[in-house]
């Protein structure tokens, strides 16, 4: 995972700069563009970021560019700035998923405050997002019944239900359920039932 | 056909309708009485024949002893001759009487011939009476005697035509019969042909009473009876006497002589007054008769000019109606026309046609009228709307003007309060860094620039180089801001008092600009008295000759007023006392009309408010 960035969208070439410079004073990378096109253009690099979004922009405005972001699956966190901001405008922006809502002009520590937010929101998120991938990743090592096994007993099922419900003997399941839990890595039943949940595979009980 | 021709040729034709008709009844109604008035004429040509037969009686019967009143001169052999030869020659075509007449004068001439040769003329005499009747019967057939339609006249008339003839006949023949020398031959039947005559006498003069009786009836007035009774009741009374003294004579067969039991000369004298009372009455009778035969042609005719007045004033009055009509529907239709061509061409909304009548058309002036008051009033709301349309224009221009003024400026800034952090940010690193510390200030001294040529470049805005100026009329400036913030006033409850001076020498100016400057402060005057609940909300707005040929043009408000230490700020840009204020409008109210070669100024209002106070140079006469 690479460095912390801070994406700042805002047509206005001062506005870019200052903020690059603000950025850079506390040790953050910064990257800045003039439109939202331009931002959708760039290659995002793979690390926790952030966006700072002027509302009023050239074409599409930032909040309509919020949107439009939520649509395209694209989970940053947002930070609106703003010369003229009313409380319509911050409800909707808030509403949906904003970190902050900052009138122009701002006080530094308010700003750099939210982008440390977003930035901490961002890369738990990402963390999430990798943790799942490793559990997903096991679990697709797993025989289709061994995964049938272990989405029962994450149910709560005993072995001996199991082994009626699938029409196998009791030790058979037990062999599958070791199998499972040694090839997810989960040291305990509540491990096991932990991961099933992050993976959204856990049966409901009929 | 019918509905392309005018109101006035329908009334004509309507009238000249009624007209008509009423005039082809009148007519047959005249020809009717023409009818009936020419039967009366003719009926009075038979009754003055007859009244030549009265005296050709008299004449007749006149050689016996009879009273002198019926020797007139009238009754005089010759005249009576006379009078039947005119009286027949000026009836000629309208009488068949010839043959009855002729014979008659015959008859008369001998008779007269006879008397004056003292011969005997008994026969002569008889045959007389016998022609007199029958012409006298004659007369009245041809003269409508007979078919005389009112009961007085008809009864009258037969017995002046049929009744007084057989009866005086009858007095002739009794006194032939009787009184001279009755044939012994006769003598025989003496007696029974007194009964026939007695007879014969009452049958008469009964018959001549029911008569009378039936005349009387008919007649309405009652002037017949009173005119004629006595007459006929004293020859009735004859009659009998006559008749009863008849019937005591006897003929003595013996002795030959004539008369016994009554003596000659009483008899005589008795038939006398009968006849000349028969005579008398037929006289009386005779003018009664045409006394009531003219009174019939007179009503009838006064009937007759009464149908022509009518008829005359039932047309006038149905011109006069038609010239009403014409009056109260063309008139004021043609009225309404003109009103509606004017309204069309002045767009006077205001002009009302007048109503004075309760009929269709006054419904329709009054339909007219609510139409043009409608009609106004949408104008007013139409124009109200433009005026509103106009104003949310003028009002969204400062606006998106100070809007996007805010925007600008607020840029910069920014950007120089994010660099002098960046920059001090820089500086208080562990390690500072110069060189970025140094370029975040070079960026703040570029911002601080920008900002400065955003504000020259509203300046520069309303300089002069780039106003259109032309001269106006204060007072036109101020009605139409006043137009313009109508809406707004009546919202805030704010009452407007103007003072506007007469006649005031124009400016030289930007309308829109000036225009601008004076809404602008309007707005204000009414934003400051929105929290004023407890006085009444006045905007004062004068204008007048300052001094030095220049004009001033007040706002006046009893608003807050203006905090004494604001005063010095309130044109300074981007210093504002309102919440929602972007602190430009007056700056750039300053600007344009410094821009003027004018002055903006602010006072204290006494009790309470602010005064704003606009005064621009008037343009000298001949000048722009």
């Amino acid at each position: 995972m690479g460095p912390a960035t801070v994406f700042v969208v805002d047509d206005d070439p001062s506005i870019r700069e200052a903020l690059k410079s603000l950025f850079g004073s506390v040790g953050l990378r910064a990257e800045t563009f003039a439109s939202a096109t331009d931002f959708l253009q760039a290659k995002l690099p793979d690390s926790p970021s952030c966006l700072v979004l002027d509302v009023r922009l050239p074409g599409l405005s930032g909040l309509d560019f919020q949107t439009e972001l939520a649509k395209a699956n694209i989970h940053v966190p947002i930070i609106f700035i703003t010369g003229h901001g009313d409380i319509p405008m911050t409800v909707r922006a808030m509403k949906a998923g904003a970190v902050e809502f900052l009138t122009k002009p701002f006080r530094d520590q308010e700003l750099l405050d939210a982008v440390q937010v977003g930035l901490e929101r961002d890369r738990a998120r990402r963390e999430k997002d990798t943790l799942v991938a490793t559990l997903r990743a096991r679990y697709e090592t797993l025989t289709p019944r061994e995964q049938e096994v272990i989405a029962l007993v994450t149910t709560g099922l005993m072995n001996k239900q199991i082994a009626a419900e699938i029409g196998v003997t009791e030790i058979t399941v037990k062999v599958h359920r070791g199998n499972a839990m040694r090839k997810m890595g989960a040291k305990s039943l509540a491990d096991l039932v932990k991961m099933v949940d992050a993976l959204g595979v856990r049966r409901a009980r009929s | 056909m019918f509905k392309n021709l005018s109101t006035s040729t329908k009334l004509i034709i309507l009238c000249g309708m009624f007209i008509l008709s009423i005039s082809v009844t009148t007519a047959s109604l005249v020809a009717e009485h023409r009818i009936a008035i020419d039967f009366a004429r003719r009926e009075l040509i038979g009754d003055n024949y007859l009244e030549v037969l009265r005296n050709t009686y008299a004449a007749i019967l006149s050689d016996r002893p009879i009273d002198s009143i019926t020797a007139s001169a009238a009754a005089s052999p010759n005249n009576v001759l006379a009078a039947l030869a005119a009286e027949q020659a000026e009836n000629q075509g309208l009488l068949q009487t010839k043959e009855f007449a002729d014979a008659l004068m015959a008859s008369l001439r001998e008779l007269w011939a006879r008397r004056a040769q003292n011969n005997a003329t008994d026969t002569l005499v008889l045959d007389a009476l016998n022609k007199t009747h029958k012409l006298a019967t004659r007369v009245a057939d041809d003269s409508n005697l007979t078919l005389d339609p009112d009961l007085d006249t008809y009864y009258l008339q037969n017995i002046v035509a049929n009744k007084l003839p057989t009866l005086l006949g009858q007095l002739g023949e009794a006194h032939v019969l009787f009184h001279e020398r009755p044939q012994p031959a006769e003598a025989a039947n003496e007696q029974n042909l007194r009964f026939v005559l007695d007879g014969l006498l009452r049958a008469t003069t009964d018959g001549i009473d029911e008569d009378l009786t039936s005349a009387y009836r008919g007649n309405q007035d009652g002037r017949l009876k009173r005119a004629v009774a006595a007459s006929f009741g004293v020859m009735s009374q004859h009659a009998r006497a006559y008749l009863s003294a008849l019937n005591a004579t006897r003929v003595d067969n013996e002795a030959r002589g004539l008369i016994v039991g009554v003596d000659r000369a009483s008899l005589d004298s008795l038939y006398g007054r009968a006849v000349a009372s028969a005579l008398w009455a037929w006289g009386g009778a005779q003018i009664e008769l045409d006394r009531l035969l003219r009174q019939r042609i007179d009503s009838l005719l006064a009937k007759l000019r009464r149908s022509l007045l009518l008829t005359g004033a039932l047309a006038a009055l149905s011109i006069v109606v038609a010239v009403m009509t014409h009056r109260r529907i063309v008139g004021p239709l043609e009225r309404l026309e003109g009103i509606a061509q004017t309204v069309r061409e002045t767009k006077n909304y205001t002009l009302r046609a007048e109503s004075d009548s309760q009929d269709e058309i006054g419904h329709l002036a009054i339909v007219f009228n609510d139409m043009l008051a409608e009609l106004a009033a949408t104008r007013d709301r139409e124009m109200t709307e433009q005026a509103e349309l106009a104003r949310a224009d003028r009002l969204m221009t400062i606006g998106a003007m100070t809007a996007s003024i805010a925007h600008e400026i607020n840029q910069p800034l920014a950007a120089i309060v994010t660099n002098s952090n960046a920059g001090l940010r820089w500086l208080s690193n562990a390690s500072p860094d110069l060189e970025e510390a140094r370029s975040a200030l070079k960026r703040i001294a570029k911002d601080g620039h920008r900002a400065s040529e955003v504000i020259g470049s509203i300046r520069a805005m309303f300089r002069k180089e780039t106003q259109h100026k032309s001269l106006h009329d204060v007072n036109d400036i101020v009605q139409e801001a006043l137009t313009l913030v109508q809406g707004e006033l009546k919202k805030q409850k704010v009452s407007v008092r103007t003072e506007l001076g007469n006649e005031l020498p124009p400016v030289l100016a930007d309308r829109v600009q000036v225009q601008q400057v004076v809404l602008n402060l309007m707005n204000n005057a009414i934003d400051a008295m929105a929290p004023v609940t407890d006085r009444a909300r006045v905007m004062r707005v004068r204008s007048g000759i300052h001094h030095d040929n220049s004009i001033a043009l007040s706002v006046e408000d009893s608003g807050v007023g203006i905090d004494p230490k604001d005063v010095g700020r309130i044109f300074d840009a981007f210093y504002t006392t309102k919440s929602n204020g972007t602190g430009l409008g007056l700056s750039i109210c300053r600007t344009i009309i410094e821009a003027h070669g004018g002055r903006l100024s602010a006072t204290p209002a006494t009790p309470h408010g602010s005064v704003f106070e606009v005064v621009l140079p008037s343009s000298p006469p001949g000048e722009g």
